[in-house]
């Protein structure tokens, strides 16, 4: 009897918190907005690299907007909080250590197939081991509009 | 020893004679749990995903202009847009539903899982109806399997069929995901139907309401990589 007393006792002192309904909506509001906003920014062309950085920085607040107030992590134990925080940064260094190796393996020697570096890139080493004698100009070089078949 | 009496005076729902599992101390604690393993489950999601998203970033940077050129003319972004839309939506029906499930709100609980379902529902058709079944007809399909001619001036570069690979791994792992909340939305919502759920337990409501929303926010990320590539 004792017991089942303490757990009623425990039971009415769990405190969840209960968002209200006009939070549930402003959120909801907010990310319709963001939404309208990345595709408005798609159509106006700041250049390559920042107008994917712009949809992923859009994408990023609406995440965490979704994560803050729709999973309430922002009113949980922290626990689920660290979690998710170094699952991210889990992702981070995966997506970093890949692109920084993809995206340099032309700098170090001068690949002459688009295939294993990116163009921009090859085509600077290209230039550049031309420039410095090391790579014979005339040397043909796989492009962009090989088949795939071809490699 | 009988039911055991809340504060709330009772309707005698099966929520209100839940009893947790003997291993756990109390109600809070195994809810707590369940909602940390759930968390933990989640994070091993995003990393699937973030397999894909590396692809995609990799794959971009060495095609930038395939990749541009293939986004524009295979996706249509208001198809993503629509299905954007529906899942914040749906995703604001869960949070609203969790809501009822701690107040206690049993029709508002099982209206908006309900909703939220159809919410998935209607994602699923319309990507099944206007992109992967045209598709599939048109060869816009992955790596290989591609065969699409070109058409209306436009001519398939090398880069394509990666593209579309990227497009299909992705969604459709993340559509798959989309038919399995839609699955868990009608199991919590039957049982919310049934009493199941009140402020004194929805473990379940909570758990497949986070399941729901990591659904909408990865393709929070997928619809502006892969439709709006810029």
């Amino acid at each position: 009897m004792s017991q089942a007393h303490a757990e009623i006792h425990h039971d009415e002192h769990e405190h969840h918190h209960v968002s209200s309904m006009r939070l549930l909506n402003t959120i909801l509001a907010v990310l319709l907005v963001l939404t309208v906003l990345t595709v408005a920014v798609s159509r106006v062309h700041f250049g390559e690299s920042l107008n994917l950085w712009i949809a992923v920085g859009i994408a990023v607040v609406k995440a965490s907007l979704v994560a803050g107030f729709f999973m309430h992590l922002l009113h949980d134990k922290a626990m689920n909080t660290i979690v998710l925080f170094f699952c991210i940064l889990t992702i981070g260094f995966f997506l970093l250590f890949t692109l920084v190796d993809m995206g340099s393996r032309g700098m170090v020697d001068p690949l002459r197939d688009g295939d294993i570096a990116p163009p921009a890139i090859a085509a600077e080493a290209r230039q550049r081991a031309i420039a410095e004698g090391r790579l014979d100009p005339n040397e043909s070089h796989a492009d962009d509009h090989a088949t795939p078949e071809s490699h | 020893m009988t039911t055991i009496p809340t504060s709330r005076g009772g309707t005698g729902e099966p929520w209100e004679r839940y009893k947790h599992q003997p291993h756990w101390r109390n109600n809070a604690d195994e809810f707590e749990a369940a909602k940390l393993g759930m968390w933990l489950f989640l994070a091993t999601e995003l990393l699937l995903f973030s397999g894909f998203f590396c692809a995609y970033f990799v794959l971009r940077m060495f095609h930038p202009d395939s990749f541009r050129g293939a986004s524009e003319y295979y996706l249509n972004w208001q198809i993503g847009a629509v299905n954007t839309v529906i899942l914040l939506i749906s995703s604001w029906n869960v949070a609203v539903a969790v809501r009822a499930a701690q107040l206690g709100r049993k029709m508002i609980l099982a209206v908006n899982l309900f909703f939220a379902s159809l919410c998935g529902v209607a994602f699923l058709v319309i990507k099944l109806s206007l992109e992967y079944i045209p598709k599939i007809q048109k060869g816009e399909v992955p790596g290989g399997f591609f065969s699409y001619a070109g058409g209306h001036g436009y001519e398939p570069s090398a880069y394509d069929p990666v593209f579309l690979s990227v497009y299909w791994v992705s969604t459709a792992t993340h559509g798959f995901h989309v038919l399995v909340g839609v699955l868990l939305l009608w199991w919590v919502g039957w049982r919310a139907l049934k009493g199941h759920f009140g402020p004194k337990h929805y473990t379940a409501v909570e758990n497949v309401g986070l399941y729901w929303h990591i659904v909408d926010l990865i393709w929070i990320f997928l619809f502006p990589l892969l439709y709006l590539v810029p």
